[in-house]
């Protein structure tokens, strides 16, 4: 495929993915939908893109999601009215700041482990032997007592809610900045 | 039309079948073949594909230490002198090479089947009071022992395992992914493949300070919803946590405490391996609890008014006079010293 398409969707719309879920969250009151409604709007990025990469990749990535509402409401026949509205366009593209790009690579090791730490624990594991102890599926598989077909459907669990963790809203923000600390509310972060 | 979910689901199963293996030409072919499809379909699997590439970073970026950004493990300079190995009923003072030597004598005298044993009953090294010692593995791993510590050393072949009956230990690990490296303090584990570590034990508590690279922390410590602070973590049933380079943990009872901090903090916490002891804010009574472990002539705090003093600066572990002297110069303290201890009391 597309290796330099894929290089940009990941630079350049990935990291606002979080940004984006709370606009959506905020714009659509089924929030059933919301995921199906990131797809879409990243469908209609790369569409896009494939032709001519936009500009100002953040600025489009939310055009595309406000016209996505907007279809959206019509075909529902949900007259919004803020959809309609600039405002919280703007607002949002200039809240936040671009994540992740001066982190150092201990923050990145921070922020990595925060979110698989994140995961349930199989899946959590099974992450952790692939990625760090290097270990084949047959010996994870053995490791943990289980079958070598359940070793690949925990990594497939894995695989999908660490993007989850990592761009979208079960991160609960943008950035890697986020310090852990001992005098955190013991439920930050949920 | 698929759902959204069907094509996620889709992708991660490219994604994890690839990372797992074995992956074919054919297989190579299909992936291609369904990206093709649909642009829906590349929009799933470069999301993905993103996250699960952003994991594999966790080696780069040192949790199997491939890197070598060794700034806070620079050489210690610890002389090996004082090491007591207990292997069974035997005592030897001896550094490098305990293992060839300890395997050859025993393998001769008595053949493999004892060295095995000897092997899986662990090998014991205790320091005395005041001590810190170098202990390297065969496997190029490195242990410091700091004072008054017990360790017990069992190289398997699929798992290298420490022991940590007392005391306080720093591990250079070298990488050897199908050996993890375990420190097993009680129910507590300490997993590693290549990184570097200190684990302390208190009795049953436990500090973990994490020099470089992650770390696995497995204990019923971090069951504990409500002391998982700040990590985000709120689960009932967590048996474990990954540790990342600039924490310190500490493990009490059912809680765990989880902190990140400066890499001057975390040297701080490692400078015993130089036999230096440093002091920011410390309370006085924490200070002289640090002093004490190190010695066997024990300083006294008697007097509350004094213990809640801060103490700062730098220390020779194993040299209490000028600790108890400048003490006495810049704090109201009075230093009655006696046989074998030091009582502090306020001044009037």
């Amino acid at each position: 495929m597309d290796a330099t398409l894929e290089d940009w969707f990941r630079r350049e719309i990935l990291p606002h993915e979080a940004v984006l879920m709370r606009f959506l969250a905020r714009k659509w009151t089924q929030s059933s939908e919301v995921q199906d409604i990131r797809h879409d709007i990243y469908v209609r990025i790369l569409e896009a893109a494939e032709n001519e990469r936009p500009a100002q990749p953040k600025a489009y990535l939310f055009s595309v999601a406000r016209h996505i509402l907007i279809d959206r409401a019509r075909r529902n026949r949900i007259v919004a009215i803020d959809l309609l509205e600039d405002l919280d366009v703007l607002n949002v593209l200039i809240d936040e700041a671009t994540p992740e790009r001066r982190a150092s690579g201990r923050q990145q090791l921070q922020r990595l482990t925060t979110l698989i730490n994140r995961l349930p624990p199989r899946p959590r594991e099974i992450v952790w032997m692939r990625r760090v102890e290097d270990l084949s599926q047959k010996d994870i598989a053995a490791r943990l007592g289980i079958a070598e077909a359940t070793v690949e459907k925990h990594l497939v669990r894995g695989i999908r809610q660490l993007a989850e963790a990592l761009y979208g809203t079960q991160h609960g923000e943008a950035g890697g900045r986020r310090e852990i600390r001992a005098e955190d509310e013991p439920n930050h972060g949920d | 039309m698929e759902t959204r979910d069907t094509v996620e689901q889709a992708a991660a199963q490219f994604i994890a079948r690839r990372d797992i293996g074995p992956w074919t030409e054919t297989d190579a072919a299909a992936l291609q073949s369904w990206l093709a499809q649909s642009v829906s379909h590349r929009a799933a699997y470069y999301r993905l594909n993103a996250a699960w590439m952003e994991t594999g970073r966790l080696n780069a970026l040192g949790a199997g230490r491939m890197a070598d950004a060794r700034d806070v493990s620079a050489e210690t300079g610890i002389r090996p002198a004082a090491l007591i190995r207990v292997a069974g009923s035997t005592t030897l003072r001896r550094r490098a090479g305990w293992f060839a030597v300890a395997a050859g004598t025993v393998a001769a005298a008595v053949g493999t089947f004892a060295w095995h044993r000897l092997m899986d009953q662990g090998n014991k090294y205790t320091t005395p009071i005041g001590a810190t010692e170098a202990v390297p593995l065969p496997d190029g791993s490195r242990i410091t022992l700091n004072t008054d510590s017990t360790i017990r050393i069992s190289l398997g072949q699929n798992e290298r395992r420490i022991d940590l009956d007392q005391g306080e230990a720093y591990f250079d690990v070298a990488r050897d992914p199908a050996r993890p490296f375990v420190v097993r303090v009680g129910t507590r584990r300490v997993v590693a493949v290549g990184t570097q570590f200190s684990v302390r034990r208190d009795r049953d508590e436990l500090k973990v300070v994490v020099a470089e690279g992650v770390v696995r922390f497995e204990g019923q410590g971090v069951t504990s919803s409500q002391a998982v602070q700040g990590a985000g973590l709120t689960g009932s049933s967590r048996s474990e946590i990954l540790l990342p380079a600039g924490t310190i943990a500490r493990a009490a009872k059912d809680a765990l405490l989880v902190q990140e901090r400066t890499l001057p903090e975390v040297r701080q916490n490692l400078s015993w391996r130089t036999g230096l002891l440093t002091f920011r804010g410390t309370p006085l009574a924490e200070a002289v609890a640090e002093f004490n472990r190190y010695n066997t002539r024990k300083i006294v705090v008697d007097d509350p008014r004094i213990a809640t003093l801060q103490v700062g600066g730098i220390f020779r572990a194993t040299n209490i006079e000028p600790f108890v002297h400048l003490l006495e110069e810049g704090f109201p303290v009075q230093a009655s010293i006696g046989g074998d201890q030091i009582v502090l009391t306020s001044r009037p």
